[in-house]
Order: structure tokens, then C-alpha cells, then sequence
């Protein structure tokens, strides 16, 4: 690594790391964590920036941690999943309410095309559908515990992810069979999943 | 492709998919997913593609997810910056500077001499370096200061020193001691000189270690780069160089008089403890060293540790004709 690089990591990391410190503490509830999350943090951007050049190492501490937050909180959420009983807690409410972190159609426009795309179904399904597929997938809720915030039956809950998953897995599929329509020469290198 | 599929099959496919996601499939249900998976190959296709929705779902929302915690940091850090920019700033060290260093530099004008500077046996000592930096000495320590134009050299002699050094990215801090060389541009780490082995442990910033030369037969690639909550520890004719975690409280426990061990032989607590004391502990039976040792011992008041030694681990700690202090089992 060249010496300036090793300096701008290094001011960088001495700037930024009481302040993450404070939001990971803030976040996980949890010192020690958020320690140890900073930690993987500044491994991460070190070890990236021993093979590339980083021209802003505070925007890439900021999308390490981002993504390491989230891993933690995840990790926390199923361990919470697994060890406690959902009225008990009031510590995984709070977990699952920042793990439902789904951002609005209009922050979708900074994202990957793919990944708004995917978002953008999502919101447009019909309510008790999308709350169903989103406290199933993305908070980890089963079935019997989505029956029971909703008040419907477990049956129920499977009709919705029914209909939630036929609806997107459409949407996809409209979208590639768009994709397949359109002819450009030259022929541009297919990115996409294959179907 | 995807025309080729009936709805009933859809259909079907559909319904397994939920019922795989709510994870209480029974045996005998998973058994009839996999004899319907094998009959057809548009079943498996159909099946096969809620499977992916399924995943990209769950990757789109980690993205989502990921991006508006980074905001939220950013929003954090935003109004930190405007209300707590002070507290950002680079720390400075708090306790006052005393004067128990000993300086001997400049006797000539000839050739440049180093300032040195040392402490007694329990006595600690903070100084300020030509640069700003800021330097703790710690019990039994000798220092040797060096800055020419190119490079701020400090060689601990012996013992223990914690620094927090003044950014400069023209002259690099090198820290050397018998077997480790550490090279900063700024940051506050502490080093541990015992014998021949050097303990490298950084609080802030980042710090490269690297083996002293002639000292050891290291290969060129040992040099170690520890960040902030990691240390190192350099033992001549090792190959190892372990980067662990520590715990920042206890190493720089000796700033506020007190020396903090977790889980560790009670014979590298006294050689430890024996940096401080004129009155060194001696263990009067081997098998004593290997009693795990967890605690917080008073550096100031050797009363104090002998009793809490005692006590803590049903000991008992008698005076020997020499002067030493013999720990014994009771009873």
C-alpha cells in the first residue's frame, strides 16, 4: 500500500471510530458488540484498501458498516427468534423494527435496477399479502406467529404468500420476457439471471 | 420456456413453495415435494423459479436494508460533527505532566544526544515530546528520544510506555524496543517491553509492528498491522505473530494505578506485579503459578495486593530473611 493511502485509511479510521462506536452502540444496544462490529469494519476497509485504491475511505467505512450492522442484526434477530417468544421481548421488537428497515419507492431510485425493481413489487402487492411475504421473509416471523399479529389463520397466511409469491415471481418474469423483446446491435452481453 | 407451463402446474408449484417457506414442513410432506419434484421437469422448473424470487427478494431487501442503515450512519455522523466536533478531536492526554522525568540531553553540541527518560520502581510519569506528542511511562521504564528531520525515533530501553502521538505524516514515529519496531503517523498505542518479548497494543488509529533486524531471524514479511482493539506479541526465534483482541481497560489500567488480569497464570501476574515492587513476590511452591488469576490489583499499595492475593486465592504471604515476599499455600 502507498504511504498516502496508508495515511488517508489510517486518519480515516482514527476520525470516524468513536463515532461508529456510538451509532453501533446505539443500534445493537450492546458495547461490546459494537465494538466488535467496528472492528470487522476497519478489517474490511484495511483489507480492501490493500488491494485497491480508495479515494474516500469514510464513504466505504460508512457501506461496511452498513452491511455489517445489518449482518449482526440479522444474526441477533434469529438467535432472538429461536431463544424467545415474541411477547416477551421487548428487546426483539426493537431488533424487528430496525431489520423491517424497508425503504420507501423513492429511495429505491439510488439502488441497483434489479434490486428497486424487486423492492417495487414488493410494495405494490395487495396489503395482507405484502405484510405477510415481508414479516416471513425479511423478519424472519413463521407462519403461525404472522397468524397471530394479523389475527387470521395459519391457513390464511399461506393463501397470502400464495399470492404474494405468484404475483412477484410475474412481475420478474414479464420484466425478462420484456428484456428478451428488445433487439440491440451489437448484441449486449445478457447480465441478468438465467431463467 | 416459461409458456410451456400449465397453470395447474403453476399452481401447484406455487402452493409447495409456501408451504417450504413457513418451516414446519413434516417429513411426509417433504417426501411428497421431492416424489412431485422428480415426475416432471416443469415441475421442478416452475418450483425452481418461486425458489429464486424467494432469494432475490431476500438480497434486494439486504441491499435496501444495508444502504438505509450507511444513510442513517451518515445522518448520525452529520449532526455529531455539528454539535461534537470537539469531542472528535485528536484526544489529548489528561493527566498533568510530572516531573519525575530525567533528562540529559543536549550536553554537547557536537553531536546530537538523546533526551532519556526514566522511572523508578512504581513510579509513573507522563511528558510531552518536542512534537507534541504525549508520552506515559510506566514502573521501571527507560525511554530514549531521537527526532531528526526525517524521523521521530523512541527506543524503550525497558518497560512499559503508552503514546499518543502527534500526527505528521512528513516524519513517521517509529517506537523500538529490543525485539519489535512499531511505525505510526499518528495514534495512541501502548508498548510492553518484558525481557525479550514486546507486546504492541493499539488503542486508535492504525500502527505497523515489525521485527527489529538484528535482533531476531524473521522473515521480511513480519511485519504485522494492527488496528485499533488489536495487539501483537514479538518473542525472539517465533515465527508466530498472533494479532488478538484485548481488552483496552486492562492494558491501560496502569494509567490509573491498578493492574487488571483476566484469567491468567498467577506466575505471569507476579512477574508482572514484580515490575512495580521493591519487594519482589516470589511463588513458595511451583505448582501455585498455574492458578488462573482474575482481578484488579492496587499498584500504589503493596499492602493492599498482598492482602487481596490472600484472600482471593487462599494464600499466604510471608517475608523472607532477603527481603522478597515468599506466597504460600494455606493451610
Amino acid at each position: 500500500m502507498a504511504p498516502e493511502q496508508r495515511d488517508l485509511i489510517e486518519e480515516a479510521i482514527r476520525r470516524d471510530e468513536k463515532l461508529l462506536i456510538r451509532w453501533l452502540t446505539k443500534k445493537l444496544g450492546d458495547s461490546d458488540a459494537a465494538r466488535d462490529v467496528a472492528q470487522s469494519v476497519f478489517m474490511r476497509v484495511w483489507a480492501f484498501a490493500e488491494t485497491s485504491t480508495v479515494e474516500n475511505p469514510r464513504a466505504l467505512i460508512f457501506k461496511a458498516a452498513g452491511n455489517l450492522a445489518l449482518n449482526e442484526i440479522k444474526r441477533r434477530n434469529r438467535f432472538y427468534q429461536r431463544h424467545v417468544t415474541p411477547s416477551e421481548s421487548a428487546e426483539k421488537d426493537a431488533l424487528h423494527n430496525v431489520a423491517s428497515t424497508a425503504p420507501s419507492p423513492e429511495t429505491h431510485a439510488s439502488l441497483r435496477e434489479d434490486v428497486a425493481l424487486i423492492l417495487n413489487a414488493i410494495h405494490a402487492l395487495p396489503e395482507r399479502p405484502r405484510q405477510a411475504f415481508m414479516m416471513n421473509r425479511f423478519d424472519g416471523l413463521s407462519y403461525k406467529e404472522i397468524a397471530k399479529t394479523m389475527g387470521v389463520s395459519e391457513s390464511s397466511i399461506e393463501k397470502y404468500m400464495i399470492e404474494a409469491l405468484k404475483q412477484l415471481r410475474n412481475v420478474l418474469n414479464a420484466e425478462r420476457t420484456k428484456g428478451e423483446k428488445i433487439v440491440t446491435f451489437p448484441p449486449i452481453p445478457d447480465r441478468r439471471r438465467k431463467s | 420456456m416459461k409458456g410451456n407451463i400449465s397453470q395447474p402446474i403453476d399452481d401447484r408449484a406455487a402452493r409447495w413453495a409456501a408451504r417450504t417457506l413457513s418451516g414446519v414442513m413434516k417429513p411426509e410432506e417433504k417426501t411428497a415435494l421431492a416424489g412431485w419434484l422428480e415426475a416432471d421437469p416443469r415441475h421442478r422448473q416452475a418450483f425452481d423459479s418461486y425458489v429464486e424470487i424467494t432469494e432475490l427478494a431476500s438480497e434486494a431487501h439486504d441491499v435496501a436494508a444495508a444502504a438505509a442503515l450507511e444513510r442513517e450512519l451518515e445522518v448520525f455522523a452529520h449532526e455529531r460533527s455539528s454539535r461534537w466536533s470537539w469531542l472528535v478531536a485528536a484526544p489529548a492526554m489528561a493527566a498533568s505532566i510530572a516531573a519525575a522525568a530525567l533528562f540529559f540531553g543536549a550536553m554537547t553540541n557536537s553531536q546530537p544526544t538523546p533526551e532519556r527518560y526514566a522511572t523508578a520502581r512504581g513510579e509513573t510519569a507522563v511528558f510531552t515530546l518536542k512534537d507534541g506528542s504525549a508520552v506515559s511511562l510506566n514502573t521501571d521504564s527507560v525511554l530514549e528520544v531521537n527526532f531528526s528531520n526525517e524521523e521521530r525515533s523512541v527506543s524503550l530501553a525497558r518497560g512499559e510506555a503508552l503514546f499518543d502521538v502527534t500526527r505528521d505524516a512528513e516524519r513517521p514515529f517509529v517506537v523500538s524496543s529490543a525485539t519489535a519496531e512499531a511505525r505510526v503517523l499518528g495514534t495512541r498505542f501502548n508498548v510492553k517491553a518484558m525481557g525479550e518479548s514486546t507486546i504492541v497494543s493499539v488503542l486508535s488509529g492504525v500502527v505497523e509492528v515489525n521485527a527489529v533486524k538484528e535482533s531476531v531471524h524473521r522473515a521480511a514479511d513480519a511485519a504485522v498491522t494492527l488496528i485499533a482493539g488489536q495487539e501483537t506479541i514479538f518473542i525472539p526465534d517465533s515465527n508466530k505473530k498472533d494479532v488478538r483482541t484485548f481488552n483496552p481497560d486492562a492494558v491501560t489500567s496502569w494509567l490509573r494505578g491498578k493492574a487488571i488480569y483476566e484469567n491468567q497464570p498467577l506466575s505471569a501476574v507476579i512477574a508482572d506485579l514484580n515490575r512495580y515492587y521493591t519487594a519482589q513476590f516470589l511463588l513458595g511452591d511451583d505448582s501455585l503459578g498455574n492458578i488462573p488469576v482474575t482481578g484488579g490489583f492496587d499498584l500504589k499499595d503493596q499492602a493492599i495486593t498482598i492482602e487481596a492475593l490472600e484472600i482471593a486465592l487462599s494464600l499466604r504471604a510471608e517475608k523472607n530473611p532477603n527481603g522478597q515476599i515468599l506466597l504460600l499455600p494455606n493451610g
